[in-house]
């Protein structure tokens, strides 16, 4: 659980205005995102903790406070199903779902967001260091290569390559090679 | 006070009219309710009298304001814009709202976002004009001015400036109408989704 929440932590910390002089609690306190993936990751760590069912009980009772929290404040669900690589940034509040999908480690996530399988079939495999846009519906079994962007209000029908920018209804690419780098805050 | 006269004319349209009823919006309205909170934080921004009780008492309600407006009515709105007059925002909620300036008698829906283009354009945030009805699950990004009288269509995706009385469609948008005049979208609270509803 420690592994992929501190580099959560990190990643907001490098996201937000002032990356110094903060500390955990305040940036907890005022990120709901980070609040979902508290729960999403303490929900992980419970169930591959075959050795400490000792704290089971009490360990998935404030899994699903929570998690209940999240979704009626804030109405962040994070499945268990979905598998979230180290460091997600989620930035605004309201309306995401993530839900049997892979996520891979260093992507951005921002508000109304879905990513949920269709109603038969695997779900979206999204790779590392993915910056996915505003209203963006990704559904059903396609894969964005690593790097990639996809613009606000896309919706992905099918599978994306390596490195590229895609936006619209439904989602074309718009130009090949664009680096997101600066938008995801990495180095 | 005149806010909450503009949502009684839009939420009752041609129904019973009383005082009694404008207290039953004035309750039921979140969308009346996140502007109200609004209007503190503005408040609290433009005046810079820290002597003054009331400045500090302002800035207490907007503080709490902000979570409760993230809470109740699901919705952000940055202070820091202007909003000229009567301004309906939705209030089923799913509102993240940032632009540079909203004009009068403009109507926003749901599930809306306004604010900084972050793929590969300039900074800046949209300005939208007066008269503009705005359907649900619109994107407005970018340093982009929405003319008055506009009308943007649902699912839309605006990121070029859009003239006058235009009508405006699509993900990206296309002008689909000009000389299009949207007194009829800003009647009611009624959503449409495409022309031909709108004709009928």
């Amino acid at each position: 659980m420690k592994g992929p929440f501190s580099h959560d932590l990190q990643r907001c910390a490098h996201q937000s205005a002032n990356p110094t002089g903060r500390s955990t609690l305040a940036m907890l306190a005022e990120n709901p995102g980070l609040q979902a993936l508290a729960a999403y990751r303490l929900g992980r760590w419970l169930l591959v903790s075959r050795k400490t069912w000792s704290i089971w009980p009490v360990g998935w009772l404030i899994y699903y406070l929570m998690s209940r929290y999240v979704r009626i404040v804030f109405d962040i669900r994070l499945h268990l199903s979905a598998d979230i690589g180290s460091g997600l940034y989620i930035g605004h509040f309201g309306g995401i779902l993530l839900r049997n999908c892979s996520v891979g480690s260093s992507c951005s996530i921002a508000h109304l967001v879905c990513i949920t399988p269709a109603a038969k079939g695997d779900g979206p495999v999204i790779e590392d260091r993915v910056w996915v846009g505003a209203h963006v519906h990704i559904v059903g079994n396609h894969r964005v290569g690593a790097g990639s962007t996809i613009g606000a209000g896309g919706v992905v029908t099918r599978d994306v390559p390596r490195g590229v920018l895609c936006m619209g209804n439904p989602a074309r690419i718009v130009q090949p090679g664009y680096d997101n780098r600066a938008i995801l805050g990495l180095k | 006070m005149a806010d909450a006269r503009f949502y009684h004319g839009l939420a009752r349209a041609g129904k019973s009219d009383g005082p009694f009823r404008l207290l039953l919006t004035i309750f039921g309205n979140r969308g009346l309710w996140l502007l109200t909170f609004y209007r503190l934080a503005h408040f609290c921004l433009s005046r810079r009298d820290y002597r003054s009780p009331l400045w500090w008492l302002a800035r207490f309600l907007a503080m709490v304001g902000r979570p409760f407006a993230l809470v109740c009515c699901r919705s952000e709105v940055r202070s820091d814009c202007e909003i000229l007059g009567d301004v309906y925002l939705s209030n089923k909620g799913y509102l993240i709202c940032g632009p540079l300036r909203i004009g009068q008698r403009t109507i926003i829906h749901d599930h809306c976002t306004f604010g900084q283009a972050v793929v590969g354009r300039a900074d800046g945030r949209p300005v939208i004009g007066s008269d503009v009805w705005i359907g649900p699950d619109c994107i407005i990004a970018g340093p982009v001015s929405i003319g008055d009288g506009a009308a943007v269509l649902p699912h839309s995706f605006v990121t070029f400036d859009v003239p006058a009385k235009a009508l405006v469609k699509g993900n990206p948008a296309r002008i689909i109408r000009r000389d299009f005049d949207n007194s009829v979208l800003r009647a009611g609270l009624q959503i449409f989704d495409d022309i031909a509803d709108i004709r009928t």
